[in-house]
Order: C-alpha cells, then structure tokens, then sequence
C-alpha cells in the first residue's frame, strides 16, 4: 500500500484519507439503519467519540489504539441511548429525534470550556495514516459482510421491513434494534476518532446537521441498505469535488447538478441489491454457471422502499 | 414590563415569518411526503429578486409618500413570487416528481443537491458578500405606550398574515383546496376519485415556493440585506415548526411558528442569549418525546 | 556603482559581466490556499485579490531582486479550500507536494488556519496567515500570520478609551461562534475590575442570525453608555439597524475591534448608521496620502469588491514573503527562507510586519502591527483618535 501511496501526490493521499473515514463514518450508518432506524445524528456521535479519544491522547497521553477503542465505546453507548429514545418512533419521527440530539450536542460542546468551547479541541497528535484508515475500512466491511450473513442481521432486515410480523415471529425487535444501532454508533465513533487525529482539530461546528445530513447523502447515494453502497457514496462523493477543481468557482455548483442529476437518474442509489425487478446481468451469468438459474425476487426484498411506501 | 412586551412583539414578527416557511415545508410534506430541502433557497431567491428588482428601479423609498410605497412593495413581492413561483414550477417537475413516493429520503437528497447549486450559484453571482436591499417603505417608527415597532415590521407581518389568510382559503374553500386535502390524507383514494395527483403536486409546490419568496422579499427588506447562505438557519427552524405542529392543520403550524417565536425572544431575553437556538431543539425534542405526531397530530406518514 | 566601474577599468568590468551572468532570472512560487466559495468566502477572496495585487505590482515593476543580485519574478496558484479543513490540509499538502512552491499564503478563516498550523510543522512548509486570529496554543517554526489579534490590541485600545472617554456602563453583544470576536469580548468582560468599568450586559448570538431585537431589548433594559459589537457582516449592520428601530441608537456609543466598522460594506448594510462608531483597526487607511496606499486602492479597482482589512492582510503577507526571499537569496530552500522569515523587520502597506521566531521558541505573531483607534466619519474615511 504506502509504494502505491509514494507515487500518489501527497494531496491525493488526504483526498484519499478523508474519503475513508467518510467511508468508516457512512458504513456506522448504514448498520444503524439497517434494522429500520433513521439516524441524523451520526455527525454527532462521531464527533462525540472523536472528542472523547482526542482528550484520552492529547491530555493523558494515552496510546492511539486504546482512544480508537474509547471512541467506539462513547459510540456505542450513545447509540444504546438513541435506539432506547426512539424505539417506539415511526421511522421519521425518529429520524429527527436524532437530528434534534445532535443539534443539543453540538450546543452543549459549543459550551464546554474543557473540550476547547467554541474554539474547538486543538494539539491532537497526528496518528492517522491512509494505512489505518483503510485497514479499518476494511475490518469494516468484513464486520458488515459477515453481519448481512449472520441471524443478527437476517433480524434486522426483518425488524426493517415490517417490524410487527418480525416480533410475531419470534424476534426480539427491541433487542436487535437497539444493538444494531449501537454497533453503528460505534463504528461513527471509531471514524471520529481518526478524523480528529487527522485533522487535529475537533470542534463543535463538525457534529452539526449538516454534516449528518452528508452522511445520510452519501448512504443514500451509494444505495442503502447494500453493502457497497455506502462505501461507495462516501468515497465518490468525496473525492468528485477535488476533481472539480479545474473550475475554481463553479466546483460547487457542478457537484450539485451531479448529486442531484445522479439520484434523479438511480432512485436507489448507484449501488443497488437488485435493481428494479432482475438481477444484473452480471450475476444471472454468474448464477447460471454455478447450475442455478434466473430468480425472480419479490419486490418487499428490494433494499429502499419501505413496506408499501 | 415595557420590556417585557417589547420582547414579546419582536417574537411575534420573527414568528410569523417562520411561519409562512413553515406552511411551505408542511404543504409539501403533508400532501406529497416529500421534504424539500430546497425550500429555504427559494426563500433566499425571492430575497435577491427583491434585490434585483429595488436596484433595478432604482426607486428610494424615503422619498416615496406612503401609497407609492405601498405600491412598490406589491410590485416587488408579485415580481419575486412569480420568479419563485416559476422556480418552484421547475424543481417539482425535475427534481421532486421523479423522486417521490418512492424512499423518504430520495427526494430530501435529490433537493439537498438543488441547494448546493442554488447557494453556490447565488454566491457565483452576486457575490460572497452580502447585498445592500434599499428600504421601499419609508421608514417609521412607531411607538405604542413604550413598545416600538417600525413600518417595516408591521409590513412584514401585515404579508405574512395575509399569505396565512389566503392559504387557509384556498385550503378549506376551494376545491383545489379540497384536492390538495383529499390527496394530502390518501393519495390512492384521491387518485381513484378523479383528482389529479400530478396537477396537485405542481401546485402544491408552486404555492409552497410562492410563499416562501414572499417571505424572502419581506425579510430582505426588513433587514436591508439578501446573503447566500441567509436560508440555512432560518430552514432549520422553520422545518422543526411544521414537526412540532404535526401537518394536519395548517393552522396549527401558524400557530407554533409564531410560538416559536415568542419563546425564543423570551428566553434569548430572560434567561441567556447562547440558548437562542437551543429553544427550537429543546421544543422539538420535547414534542417528540411526549407527541410524536405532533401537536395537533399528522396524517400518516 | 556604473560610475564607480567605468573608473576602475575593464577587470572590473570583466568581473561584474560574470557576475551578471552568474546570477539568473527565477520564478518564486506562492501558494494561495483560502476560501473562494463557502460562508467564509468573502474574507478569503479579498485575501487572494491582496497577495495577487501584491504579486502584480512588482511583477509589472520587472520583478525584485535579492541581496545576492538575483532576480525573481513571483508566480501564484490559488487553491479553494471552501471552509473545510480537510480541504485546506489537501490544499497545504499539495503545496507541500510540489518542490517549486516556497510558502503557502493564507488561510483567512480560522478553520483553515487552526487545521494548517500543526501540518506545516509536520510537512515543514511556511505558512503566512492572512487573517484568522484563532488562539494558537504551540507555534510550530513554520507558521506565521501577520493578523493583529485581541491579545495585542484590545487591552491597549480599553486604555484608550478609558482614558478618553470614561465609559461607566459598558454592554457587549458578540458572535458566539467567531473566535476573535469572542475572545475579544471575554478579554472586556475580564478586563472590567482592572479597567474600571461595569460590565452591564454580555449578550451573544450565532454567525447566520438575523433578530438580534431580544438581545437588544435586554441589553436596553439595563441602560448602557457604550455598547461593544463584536460582530462581523452581516450580522453586525442588522444590529445596527435593529438599535435603530429600538431607539438604542441615539442612547449608547458603539465600539469594536479589528477594524470591522471601516469595511465599506458595514457601511452600505446600515445606511451610514455607524457614523460615530469607534474601534480599533490595524493601521491602514485607504485614504492614506501614502502613494503606495493610493495605489493599490486605484488598481483594486480591477477587482469586483471593495478592498477591506483582508485584502491589506493579503498584500502584506506577500510582501513579507518576498521580503524573506530577498534576505535569504533562494526560492526553493524552504528552511533558508523560514528562517529570514522568523527575523522579518519590515515597513509594509499599512505599518510594520515583525517577526521574531528562532527555531528554539517559535512565535508565529506579528509583533509589529501598529493599531489604530478610530471614529468613523464616513463611508471610506475615519479619524483616528488615537
């Protein structure tokens, strides 16, 4: 990996950096969403674990491993207490619970002098490196592959689709909801972490709506409720406005004609499970060669559209 | 005690323009399921066509007597509310038809891309700096036993109310209005009795973006200055109205963004200013805590 | 030194001819990373206009020449870092990346420069703020900014105006959310006991708020003589307006820090509200009969806004660099050049770029501002007070 890095300009490489931990930060919402939730506040929660492991290395010294490890269980924690809040919430009501929180954060850190205030937390050390960010991303999404496949996740899928049939069934709904949730909050925890260890300074302004709301872009985009899709929203969306730079004062307005033509174009996201009634050609090919052939999938399975909506 | 009222006062102006934002927000939402991030951007395009236009004529309204104020002002408010209105046209059949009724969140980031290029674009053109709107209503103040209140703030909730009063019309007294209801509690069924649902939702979102430039025009004026990025806090706030009202009644989004108004004057007022913006939160973690659906209760969503 | 020549003879001649030609012409490359788009992208496009006028000056002149006869002609690039601090990292990265760049001139917000302070140190790339006055708790060698901050002037200038003017009761309504202006307003309120003046309000409010009534009715309530607005555009001339329309106007004198009343902006947004207004401003005046002022106002012109505080900053920050490539005769040794740069004693536009940073105990600070205290009179003119 770093030979492959030493030929990229140095810029690139933040480029690259960045993109990941949006990447780490976008798949912690992806998990929390995966049972059904809709979480706005994952800016927040990132931010809150960020702030937690950059005061565990600047003010006590403590090695970077064991701040990542601080960041996760702030993450989690925090999730247990978002997926308790809004557990009987319809699935927008909770959204903005969670948007409604992370705003209250924000203006509680905004507050506190010891996390730096409104200055923010500055003299975090440098310990993120494109090769950490990247293993993670990694370790990540092998977490979330094995997750799709496991008991836990088929629970979750169901408490998604229609949460009353998945309790009569035998699902503990309020149990998966909650750990699902807190597991992605962990993960947002762990990115915030390595942003502030990268970017050196956390303040309270990075846990706003607005940078939820980038993140629920970037999950949407890339196709929720698949496994790349996230991944891949974070890292294109990302990475798009650094090539947009050979128009100094338009960069903006072009990414948001793109964003916004590209939603337009693949309502589910770039990224999709199945799209719109068949298989990809690719994988009925696949599926054929290995003596099984063409399925049909019934339409409540696509990820996107919830029960009938 | 004077103060107190005064405070009062200025909560209730501020109040009613988060209002008319709100009813635009909670049209949209409650009659198409969509969430139009765009919105507030349109509030700022109607802010820079009054720009556009009280430049253009390079009218003063200091020298104005009041009737061609007055007259000026309609002129302003018809030519921004027309050019939102045209741009809210748009954004409906490019941007939010394609994308609703399909997953909640398409269409909130679909509109969320029209945002960017909307600010973007404002800031591309008139420039990152704010812009000087000169005044159209010769300004006055008056005082009433201590309390003090301009021309211009008595303009702007004279436009807001009257915005309110004609929705709550076309809402409940016409029968597009009847449609708009119909569609707003079930699509299907509308559907199924003849109604139009396209034709409904163009003209949703053409009264929607209506208001809000009407909105944008009062404000600009009230404050003398159009900025890119003036939609965003003003959005926010105005969004968290319409969920703690629930969308059922349009009255009763009125109602709490003129409450939210108030609370936030008293307590940016009596207990700290740093809290100003926590009020809308703290309500609107509140409501859904005890409410869910809202105050006054929503349709379903 | 040609008359000195001719009488000495042709050995000489011979010697200066090698001399000449030994020297040559070279490009120093600066790199511009700022705020172009975003909510900050009025300070920082003023800031990129400063150091290109600054640039085109003595490029239009032939360029400079160093201590050590070479001359130079100055080549910039700017990079948007659109309020975002990873994109000011990647911008400062980049610079750092391409071995022809010499420094990296800006950020004007304090998002980018709080984000940049420590990289530079690491990737070991001068950097010369243009602006942001964010507390810096450890200067690294290799950042400077040649901002006056609240540290320097407020205390200085709450002298002054005790000492003119007596203020008893004073009121302070200030932006929250920018580092400056708060820290200056929690330097007054710390300041009160030992200055001699009662605090009576201290209000704050957020950067994209437009009512400021309800701060300004209790602010009103507790009848203040001066009232500090601590607040940038456009939030600072609503406030003006609204003291207007509360009738707090004509009741209080106004006062603030870094100059923000002489941007002609502030002006237009109130409608010459501000007349009367006092704060202290790094001393430049655009009105200046300083013929190196005067142009750069004149071609300024070329540009599509009006030059305000930023805009000086930029230049001088351009000045400084070449300043430093004068004195350390390279524009591709980073550390040479650094180090002149930490020895910078230098008259530029508007009053005096120091520098003082050995290696041993960096300090980034400009050490040399001179400020003004001034009233304003009119849209672009003011009298300094003090």
């Amino acid at each position: 990996m770093s030979q492959i890095l030493d030929h990229l300009p140095a810029f690139w490489v933040v480029a690259l950096i960045t993109a990941g931990i949006n990447a780490i930060i976008t798949m912690g919402v992806y998990f929390s969403n995966s049972a059904g939730a809709l979480s706005a506040a994952h800016a927040a929660i990132a931010g809150m674990g960020a702030y937690t492991g950059a005061v565990l290395t600047t003010n006590f010294d403590w090695p970077f491993p064991v701040a990542i490890l601080a960041g996760a269980l702030v993450g989690f924690a925090i999730g247990v207490l978002l997926s308790l809040a809004t557990l009987r919430m319809n699935e927008l009501v909770a959204g903005l619970t969670t948007l409604a929180f992370g705003e209250t954060m924000v203006i509680i850190a905004f507050n506190l002098d010891y996390i730096g205030g409104a200055n923010g937390f500055i003299g975090i050390p440098l310990e993120t490196t494109c090769n950490v960010v990247y293993l993670l991303l990694a370790l990540v999404v092998f977490i979330a592959w094995r997750f799709d496949r496991s008991r836990l996740g088929y629970a979750a899928r169901a408490c998604r689709d229609n949460v009353h049939a998945a309790a009569v069934m035998g699902i503990n709904t309020a149990w998966v909801k909650t750990v699902v949730f807190a597991l992605g909050g962990s993960i947002a925890g762990v990115g915030g972490v390595l942003r502030a260890h990268y970017v050196l300074v956390q303040s309270p302004d990075d846990m706003g709506f607005f940078f939820s709301v980038n993140y629920l872009i970037f999950w949407v985009f890339g196709g929720s409720y698949t496994l790349w899709g996230p991944v891949f929203g974070a890292l294109f969306l990302t990475i798009l406005p650094e090539f947009l730079r050979f128009s100094l004062y338009d960069r903006f307005i072009i990414y948001g004609v793109i964003l916004t033509a590209i939603v337009i174009v693949r309502l589910q996201g770039v990224i999709t499970r199945v799209p719109l009634g068949r298989r990809p050609a690719l994988f009925e090919a696949l599926a054929r060669l290995r003596g099984r052939g063409p399925q049909t999938v019934p339409a409540s399975s696509l990820g996107g559209p919830q029960s009938g909506r | 005690m004077e103060q107190f009222v005064q405070q009062l006062v200025n909560g209730l102006m501020i109040g009613s323009t988060y209002a008319v934002v709100a009813l635009g927000f909670g049209l949209m939402f409650s009659v198409m399921r969509v969430v139009n991030l765009a919105h507030p951007e349109v509030f700022m395009v109607g802010a820079y066509v009054a720009f556009v236009v009280v430049t253009g004529l390079n009218v003063h309204g200091q020298g104005l007597g009041m009737l061609a104020a007055v007259g000026l002002f309609v002129v302003v408010l018809g030519v921004a509310m027309v050019a939102t209105g045209v741009v809210g046209l748009i954004l409906e059949r490019l941007v939010i038809r394609p994308t609703r009724g399909t997953y909640i969140l398409t269409p909130f980031i679909a509109t969320s891309g029209v945002s960017i290029v909307l600010q973007n674009g404002a800031q591309r053109i008139f420039g990152p700096d704010p812009v000087r709107i000169p005044s159209v209503i010769p300004a006055h103040t008056f005082a009433i036993s201590g309390v003090l209140v301009t021309s211009m703030q008595l303009t702007t909730v004279l436009t807001a109310v009257v915005i309110m009063l004609a929705l709550r019309y076309y809402v409940h007294h016409t029968r597009w209005g009847r449609a708009t209801r119909a569609v707003a509690e079930k699509p299907d069924v509308a559907a199924a009795c003849g109604v139009n649902v396209n034709l409904v939702s163009q003209l949703t979102v053409g009264i929607a973006s209506v208001m809000a430039g009407a909105a944008g025009v009062a404000l600009g004026l009230l404050y003398n200055s159009a900025a890119p990025f003036m939609g965003l806090l003003f959005g926010l706030k105005s969004f968290i109205c319409m969920l703690v009202a629930g969308n059922r009644h349009i009255e009763a989004i009125m109602a709490v963004g003129l409450l939210l108004g108030l609370v936030e004057a008293i307590v940016t007022g009596y207990i700290s200013s740093n809290l100003r913006d926590a009020v809308a939160f703290a309500l609107l973690l509140a409501v859904l805590f005890f409410r869910p659906q809202g105050l006054f209760g929503s349709y379903d969503v | 030194m040609q008359r000195l020549l001719s009488s000495l003879g042709v050995g000489l001649l011979t010697l200066l001819l090698a001399y000449g030609v030994w020297a040559e012409e070279r490009v120093v490359h600066f790199y511009q990373v700022n705020a172009l788009t975003g909510q900050a992208g009025s300070y920082g496009t003023r800031s990129i206009h400063g150091v290109e006028l600054g640039a085109k000056h003595i490029n239009e002149a032939g360029g400079f020449t160093d201590t050590c006869g070479n001359k130079y002609t100055i080549k910039l690039d700017v990079w948007d870092m659109a309020n975002s601090r990873e994109q000011a990292i990647a911008g400062l990265r980049k610079a750092a990346d391409d071995h022809t760049v010499l420094a990296v001139l800006g950020s004007t917000p304090s998002t980018g420069f709080a984000a940049m302070e420590p990289v530079a140190g690491q990737v070991k790339m001068p950097i010369i703020a243009t602006g942001s006055a964010v507390p810096i708790k450890k200067w690294n060698p290799y950042a400077f900014r040649v901002t006056i901050a609240t540290p320097v002037a407020a205390p200085h200038f709450l002298k002054v105006l005790k000492e003119k003017f007596n203020p008893k009761r004073v009121a302070v309504l200030y932006d929250i959310t920018q580092d400056a202006l708060r820290a200056e307003a929690e330097l007054i309120r710390d300041l009160a006991p030992k200055i001699g003046y009662e605090l009576v309000a201290f209000e704050a409010f957020r950067v994209n708020d437009a009512d400021f009534r309800a701060q300004l009715t209790t602010i009103k309530g507790t009848n203040p003589e001066w009232l500090g607005v601590y607040a940038a555009n456009p939030e600072g001339s609503k406030i003006v307006n609204q003291m207007d329309e509360l009738e707090l106007l004509s009741k209080v004198h106004i006062f603030s820090g870094y100059g923000v009343f002489q941007d002609p902006t502030y002006w237009d947004l109130s409608n010459g509200k501000i007349k009367g207004a006092i704060n202290w401003a790094v001393a430049f005046d655009l009105a200046s009969p300083d013929p190196q002022m005067q142009k750069v106002v004149a071609d300024y012109r070329s540009f599509p806004e009006e030059p305000t505080i930023y805009s000086v900053y930029g230049y001088q920050a351009l000045q400084a660099a070449v300043d430093a490539v004068k004195r350390s005769c390279t524009a591709t040794d980073r550390e040479k050049f650094r180090d002149a740069l930490g020895q910078t004693k230098l008259e530029a536009l508007a009053g005096p770029v120091v520098f003082n940073s050995p290696r041993t105990e960096p300090n980034g600070e400009n050490q040399g501002g001179s400020v003004i205290i001034s009233r304003i009179t009119g849209r672009d003119s003011y009298e300094v007070i003090k």
